[in-house]
């Protein structure tokens, strides 16, 4: 549970600086668009980094199912 | 006073009666090869306790690689934790396959649930590289069924799945 939570933070972190550092460019050229977009991107992040722990979590024990799977099927030859 | 359809019993019972004879003959060959793959396990019973024992050695090792991992590489240690828990997922997998492999040897019928994973495992082991979804319905069940064993990375005791699969009676 723990992991998984540190594993959101580290995603969360990433996406909220490269909201940050977009949302600033364009409000550098458009302000009030751009506080607009810095908004949008800041509260995207939340679900953005949820969904990409989800799949990182589950990339990484389909590749420990799949080391074990294939180990199998080469002793069971 | 109701009026009562007389109902045709005889040929109702023989039409259900036709009905279980054919789907027992045509369920028949896939039994028997079935029961064949469980006379090959339990001809090479060692093998099949060798294998259980080097899941085991690997999971270890896996479980082992994990604890050494330094507490501020988080995001490292989340990773291998992931890996080992699916390591662990699949020898559960690979127990379950093989008690439903006796299982329907012995003609026990399976549900819903069971004949999925069961098709699901079976084509991943004959190499038809199942897509991500036919994975999925494998961890789904194996989760549901297993969670406190893979949580708690409880491997698979070797004796007692050979002592299952050697008291199958497919003579």
């Amino acid at each position: 549970m723990l992991r998984n939570v540190i594993l959101y933070l580290v995603s969360l972190v990433k996406y909220l600086l490269v909201s940050v550092i977009v949302g600033l460019i364009v409000m550098h050229f458009w302000p009030v668009p751009g506080l607009f977009v810095l908004g949008l991107m800041v509260l995207g992040s939340f679900a953005a980094a949820k969904d990409d722990t989800r799949k990182h979590i589950l990339m990484e024990e389909l590749q420990g199912f799949d080391e074990q799977l294939r180990m199998t099927i080469r002793n069971l030859q | 006073m109701s009026d009562s359809v007389p109902i045709p019993l005889i040929p109702v019972l023989l039409g259900t009666l036709g009905g279980v004879v054919a789907g027992a003959l045509l369920r028949q060959p896939e039994i028997n090869r079935l029961r064949k793959q469980v006379q090959i396990l339990q001809a090479e019973i060692q093998r099949l306790q060798a294998l259980v024992e080097e899941q085991n050695r690997q999971i270890q090792e896996l479980t082992v690689r994990y604890k050494t991992l330094k507490a501020w590489s988080f995001v490292e240690k989340a990773k291998q934790r992931a890996r080992l828990e699916g390591a662990v997922m699949h020898q559960w997998a690979f127990k379950e396959y093989v008690e439903l492999l006796c299982a329907q040897a012995s003609e026990r019928p399976l549900s819903e649930e069971e004949r999925a994973f069961f098709n699901a495992y079976e084509n991943l082991l004959a190499g038809l590289h199942g897509d991500k979804d036919e994975r999925l319905i494998i961890r789904n069940y194996i989760r549901s069924k297993y969670r406190h064993e893979i949580e708690r990375l409880v491997t698979v005791d070797a004796s007692r799945l050979v002592a299952s699969v050697e008291a199958v009676n497919v003579a």
